[in-house]
């Protein structure tokens, strides 16, 4: 009985690290390409001098934002979550002003945020040591 | 403060289960990879139990993978002898026949005074009283006393088939030829090695043997006076 319990829970850990190793780097692929356009379509409006369109995308990338946090919060360190959140919360302070340098660059930096966030989930080599 | 209460009951019980599901019930039993894994999951384990900005899968993933790992390797160790000496290390001969083994002792980093406190706390308080002492691969020592009476010296027991591969240093060590062996065997109804799950040397001289379960685990003593047709 207790070597079959042993084997069941086995090969149990190996689905549940395999399911672990794909379908939360799976996720926020699809979440960082989707938060990178609308990043993109901020900085865009802004250039275009677009106010409430700029506004607009920017709302629309806070609530992604926000969704995708509290599902990632269950598999990343909060801590890398934070290093995205501050520059994303410097853009909507950047936002109503005339300022785009400053906007482009908290944006840059989410957008690295995020990168430094799909490392750690995709396994990059160079986090291995 | 519930969350952190919450977490270390969390996992106090994943890491009970998962000690369960490696087979060890105490310290004494451990091996070297039993402990390295043990001490592994205990750090672990606290730092997502204080830390809320870890998520708790950052303990439960290295600890499933030190677990599957300690099963492999246990896997590897029931199935090769030679693999299970590479992690395990194998069992030294302190003290032969009475007689401190001061080659083996420096191979082992292992001091009189050791041996002594070790012997002290197994109530044997006379070093001339042991035949044999060995150091086992977890670490414990266990004594053959000599006898106290003018009966003969115990002797050590010694394997010589072990899940069905020779036993090659308790072989040379008693001299015994592995073709008089198999001819032996073979006139007690054993025509293969493999099918032999052990075979051990009693101290008495006679051999203990037992078929493995494929081969209905039978058990047989081959006695002294034949036993003795073996060595050479």
């Amino acid at each position: 009985m207790f070597v079959k319990v042993r084997r069941v829970f086995t090969v149990g850990s190996i689905l549940f690290l395999l399911a672990l190793f794909t379908l939360p780097s799976l996720y926020l692929k699809t979440q960082c390409a989707a938060l990178r356009e609308l990043c993109d379509q901020v900085l865009l409006a802004k250039q275009a001098d677009n106010a409430e369109a700029a506004r607009a995308a920017y709302d629309s990338l806070s609530a992604q934002y926000e969704r995708m946090r509290s599902r990632a919060e269950l598999f990343l360190d909060h801590t890398v979550m934070d290093q995205a959140t501050l520059p994303l919360q410097l853009m909507g302070v950047y936002l109503p002003e005339q300022d785009l340098p400053s906007l482009t660059a908290a944006a840059t930096e989410f957008l690295q945020a995020l990168d430094c966030m799909l490392a750690i989930e995709t396994g990059d080599p160079r986090l291995l040591l | 403060m519930l969350i952190l209460f919450l977490r270390a009951v969390l996992l106090y019980v994943f890491i009970l289960f998962i000690l369960r599901m490696t087979g060890k019930r105490q310290i004494a039993d451990l091996q070297p990879f039993d402990l390295i894994i043990t001490m592994a999951i205990a750090d672990l384990a606290s730092t997502a139990i204080s830390d809320t900005d870890i998520p708790l899968l950052y303990s439960v993933v290295p600890i499933l993978a030190l677990y599957l790992v300690q099963q492999a390797v246990a896997c590897l160790s029931l199935r090769s002898r030679r693999f299970r000496t590479f992690v395990c290390g194998s069992p030294l001969l302190l003290v032969r026949e009475g007689v401190l083994q001061e080659g083996i002792m420096k191979e082992a980093n292992y001091t009189v005074a050791d041996l002594s406190d070790h012997l002290r706390a197994q109530q044997v308080f006379d070093m001339k009283s042991v035949q044999y002492a060995i150091l086992e691969t977890n670490g414990a020592l266990s004594i053959l006393e000599k006898q106290q009476t003018d009966q003969p010296q115990p002797k050590l027991s010694y394997m010589l088939i072990l899940d069905g591969e020779w036993c090659r240093t308790a072989l040379k060590h008693l001299r015994i030829q592995p073709k008089a062996l198999r001819e032996l065997l073979r006139r007690y109804g054993v025509g293969r090695i493999e099918d032999v799950f052990f075979l051990q040397y009693q101290g008495d001289g006679s051999l203990r043997l037992q078929l493995k379960a494929r081969c209905g685990a039978k058990i047989k003593d081959i006695p002294k006076k034949e036993a003795k047709t073996i060595c050479s």
